[in-house]
């Protein structure tokens, strides 16, 4: 150490390290010819005429040590650095129109992606903003093979008791109820609630308290916890809000806290809740199965666990009550996964597609740095025979590349901005979180790791060409070395058969989808949606029977069919698309137990609702005036359950039993309807007389029905009319989310409409990119080659076979990327599979469609350089060289 | 010498001292020495223009310079061949050869 110190020292006095070199070498040499038997001085002499001219010779040694110094100072890769960013930018200064479209091409790209990453991040990877969300799970009874449903009080009950697996466990029921206030009356969603339910969440109240197991009980439930969104959105964040009353459904609930604005998970969550508050009859039940049941895994315990105990207790129940827990049994699931289980899949598809586009982009950018890099061979040679080396000169390709990347991202990151408000404002409504999305640090973080990824991406293949750069011949031949040339073609000819492939994966993707959406179109609904009014409204509180209900509904139906324009109005406890429960219906024959049972959903609907929805009764009669309480109780199947109950027999006249244990006479068969939207599966369903259901089925409905009105016009117009018209019945019924059936039909559809809207704009953005990039490349040929084809013209050659000859260029990368691409789309189509209508994932048509259009495309993108070199004036040409 | 053979030789002194390095460490005088001798005195190199290019191969990277204690005690500037040096050299006598193969093909036909 001691030794070399002094060394290490010495070494920035180059002139002594020289002096000290250049002494030894001519001592070392004169003692060698002493030792021939000159003289000292004659020696001296010798050894420096021998060495030349020393001063020159110095004073070049003293630069190169300084230069060697400079580059060995810690410093010195960081002005390097520096000095490359400046030079960097200084080129791209120098050629805006090239960095512009870079920059533009990538930015597309990059804010694409961003965009859509901000939204998978925030709907399916964010965690949930509540401690260990893992751990919480949904708890739900199966019947046979159906996915995890509802639970039944008594289930529920019996399960709480018996578990060991989870820390806390709740139940919930969401509804909407009236919130009066001095300014009118509003619907706000409530959730009824075990007093549990903010344990299982592990969430603390920002003001006030949560309940307390006693007032979980009938009688004492009449206290409320507000959502920070309502708390701040209808009551004006009072801060003395606790210990305050709000009327609910026209009764007073103490106002006993506030939650957090963590707890609004999204726009459309539960404005406040309200204990449960299970009566000893409705403990008892086992037949209804409607509560959500969370629950929070105890510490230590895998959902392995927690699923062997819950399929053990849903064994036990299904031994004791076999009446109605035969076939059912209970399983977990963990609550993300529920919540986003449906996009899930949706945005990771949407996710590869913009990144597919970003790869098209890069292609792109790629072949517009590698055209600017044989423009530059010249000067990339002068640089290395000044003494740049190639590693100094490849990292300057990188530098640029890197600085193009890091703008291009910035100018993403804004784009992304404004996507993302259109995606989210575009978005159909209810994606979980997704308005909560932002171009936040993960965002930003996604963003800057994906333009540098794509600066390496497009950067890799110019600076590989310049660390192969031949000196010479790129001096004597001005960088167009023949094998140069001929190599770099076939990068180019690569990149573009890339880009067509990846666009031809984008297109029959987006292709499919629109197949699709056209099938969907064709899928008939089963009834007449066009002029129908239809809203929703909740029964008041004040009628408790059920002759008091069926006679208010039939009241407001009769005051809006008096109304001008209203051929037909009608009261339904679910409309397709929305409302309805699920019951069992067993024939009459078989056992009543629940293996018998056919799952069906249920409809109460007052006589007129087949013909104001245009419904057709395929069999039988529709219900009338004569089906009312107390007479013979009647049914109305639709064909699909028709066909489950009494499979290959006219089932008119044939009883079943439904809701309760009076058998009820088919005297009906309604056509299907596609009413979860046309690429669900028609269901089994089932009509009731409103006039003949029970108070326990009301309870059911929460006295929540649907109007529905045709119309001769326009339904949408009918709005303040209808509204007049309800109110004349009874002023405090509040009528809400009034839509035309249309509207409301679109709904179920909507999803799919978005996301084959985005597809089909990102096979778009796709096919242009690809566009730009065989335009660009075979510009760049015709451009090489313009010397010969001058030569060609000169010698006569006609303007057709140099159209030929340049376009063709594209033709073997551009048939090449078509039949890869048409290769990749049938592995990619798979993961659509799911979303699609009457199309198979390998649709023919749409792949052949597919490829012709992107051909077409191709084929104009090269046509128009080619036209262009073809008309070009030879004499022109050799006069420029 | 004719500014044509100056630059002829200038790599080619380069490829000549990467050769000298290749069997181990050497400081100048000892290439210089090594050069007459194995040349047979036949290129009459100038001392110095052989340090100049000693110094040009360390920024290159293709050698690397240490100090270093001489058979006497002192302090002396010793060169060896770096990793990339020996790539270059392989190169360089590629090149030479392919070069010099030329090069007697169209002086030997008469």
């Amino acid at each position: 150490m001691k030794l070399r110190r002094p060394f290490r020292a010495s070494r920035p006095r180059i002139d002594q390290e020289v002096d000290g070199e250049l002494e030894f070498h001519l001592q070392m040499r004169q003692r060698e010819l002493m030792a021939q038997g000159l003289r000292e001085d004659e020696a001296r002499r010798a050894a420096l005429a021998r060495f030349g001219d020393l001063t020159h010779a110095r004073q070049e040694l003293l630069r190169l040590g300084h230069e060697r110094e400079r580059r060995r100072r810690p410093g010195r890769w960081v002005s390097e650095i520096r000095q490359d960013v400046v030079f960097a930018l200084r080129q791209m200064t120098a050629a805006p129109a090239v960095t512009l479209v870079a920059i533009a091409t990538l930015a597309v790209g990059i804010g694409a992606t961003t965009a859509i990453f901000s939204a998978v991040d925030s709907v399916v990877l964010r965690p949930l903003p509540i401690p260990d969300p893992n751990r919480l799970v949904v708890v739900g009874e199966t019947w046979r093979d159906s996915r995890a449903g509802n639970i039944s009080v008594g289930s529920f009950m019996d399960m709480a008791e018996e578990q060991t697996v989870f820390d806390a466990v709740a139940a919930a029921v969401v509804e909407s109820v009236t919130l009066s206030r001095d300014s009118g009356a509003e619907r706000v969603l409530a959730g009824r609630v075990s007093a549990s339910f903010f344990d299982v969440f592990r969430q603390a109240p920002a003001r006030g308290r949560v309940f307390r197991p006693a007032e979980d009980q009938p009688g004492r439930n009449q206290v409320v916890v507000l959502s920070h969104r309502l708390w701040t959105s209808q009551l004006a964040a009072d801060p003395q809000i606790v210990g305050k009353a709000i009327i609910l459904d026209g009764r007073p609930h103490d106002v006993i806290g506030v939650m957090p604005a963590s707890f609004d998970f999204t726009a459309d969550s539960e404005a406040l809740w309200i204990p449960i508050a299970f009566t000893p009859e409705q403990r008892a039940r086992r037949d209804e199965h409607y509560l959500d049941v969370y629950a929070r895994l105890r510490a230590g315990v895998t959902i392995e666990r927690a699923s062997q105990e819950m399929a053990a207790i849903g064994g036990r129940l299904a031994q004791r009550f076999p009446q109605d827990n035969a076939d059912r049994t209970i399983q977990i699931q963990p609550l993300l996964d529920l919540l986003v289980d449906d996009y899930r899949a949706r945005l990771f598809v949407l996710l590869g597609a913009v990144g597919l586009v970003l790869l098209i982009a890069c292609g792109n950018v790629s072949n517009l740095v590698l055209a600017r890099g044989a423009a530059r061979g010249r000067e990339l040679a002068v640089r290395n025979a000044l003494g740049a080396g190639r590693g100094r000169l490849v990292r300057q390709l990188f530098t640029e590349s890197l600085v193009l990347g890091v703008v291009s991202a910035g100018v993403g990151v804004a784009a992304a901005h404004g996507l993302l408000r259109l995606l989210v404002a575009l978005a159909p409504a209810g994606v979980p979180r997704l308005e909560q999305a932002s171009i936040d640090i993960t965002a930003l973080g996604f963003a800057v790791t994906l333009g540098m990824t794509a600066s390496v991406v497009f950067g890799l293949i110019p600076a590989w060409r310049a660390a192969r750069i031949d000196v010479i011949a790129s001096l004597r031949e001005s960088g167009r070395g023949a094998g140069e040339h001929r190599v770099k073609d076939v990068v180019r000819s690569a990149l573009i058969a890339v880009e067509v492939a990846l666009a031809v994966v984008l297109l029959v993707g987006a292709g499919l989808l629109i197949r699709s959406a056209i099938e969907m179109r064709r899928v008939a609904p089963g009834f007449n949606p066009s002029g129908v009014y239809s809203a929703r409204l909740t029964l008041p509180a004040s009628r408790t029977t059920a002759e008091s209900l069926t006679q208010t509904a039939q009241d407001i139906e009769a005051a809006v069919t008096a109304l001008p324009g209203v051929r037909i109005a009608a009261i339904s406890t679910a409309v397709p698309g929305f409302g309805s429960f699920f019951n069992g219906i067993v024939p009459e024959g078989e056992a009543r137990e629940s293996r018998n049972a056919r799952e069906a959903r249920s409809r109460f609907v007052s006589p007129g609702f087949f013909r104001a929805m245009e419904l057709p009764i395929v069999r039988g009669r529709s219900f009338d005036d004569h089906d009312r309480a107390g007479g013979p109780l009647v049914m109305i199947v639709n064909q699909t359950l028709a066909e489950r109950l009494f499979p290959g027999q006219d089932p008119i006249g044939r009883r079943a039993f439904c809701c309760n244990e009076h058998p009820k006479t088919i005297v009906g068969v309604a056509a299907d309807v596609r009413a979860r939207g046309p690429n669900r599966p028609v269901e089994s369903e089932f009509y009731l007389p409103i006039a003949q259901v029970d108070d326990v089925a009301w309870g059911w409905t929460r006295r929540n029905v649907f109007l529905v009105a045709r119309t001769d016009g326009d339904a949408a117009l009918l709005r303040p009319a209808v509204r007049q018209a309800v109110s004349s019945v009874d002023p405090g019924i509040p009528l809400f989310s009034p839509m035309t059936m249309d509207e409301r039909m679109a709904r179920t559809v909507q999803t799919e409409r978005f996301n084959t809207m985005l597809l089909a704009i990102l096979g778009g953005v796709g096919m242009l990119l690809a566009a730009v990039g065989i335009y660009g490349v075979i510009s760049y040929f015709a451009a090489q080659r313009a010397p010969e084809i001058g030569i060609r013209l000169a010698l006569g050659a006609r303007r057709e076979t140099v159209l030929k000859l340049v376009a063709g260029q594209a033709a073997v990368p551009v048939a090449a990327g078509l039949v890869i691409g048409g290769i990749g789309a049938v592995f990619a189509s798979q993961l659509l599979a799911t979303q699609l209508v009457n199309v198979t994932p390998t649709d023919p048509l749409t792949f052949a469609a597919g490829v012709l259009v992107l051909a077409v495309v191709a084929l104009l993108a090269a046509l128009i350089p080619a036209r262009r070199a073809a008309a070009l004036d030879p004499a022109r040409i050799f006069r420029s060289r | 010498m004719a500014p044509d053979q100056q630059e002829l030789l200038h790599g080619t002194l380069e490829t000549l001292i990467l050769k000298t390095l290749a069997t181990g460490p050497r400081h100048g005088y000892a290439i210089a020495r090594w050069l007459e001798t194995a040349t047979g005195d036949g290129l009459q190199i100038e001392d110095g223009s052989l340090y100049p290019a000693l110094y040009r191969l360390e920024n290159r990277g293709w050698i690397r310079a240490k100090w270093t204690r001489s058979e006497l005690g002192r302090p002396v500037k010793s060169y060896q061949l770096t990793a990339a040096g020996r790539r270059q050299l392989v190169a360089n006598v590629k090149a030479w050869s392919r070069f010099s193969r030329s090069v007697s093909k169209v002086l030997s036909n008469p």
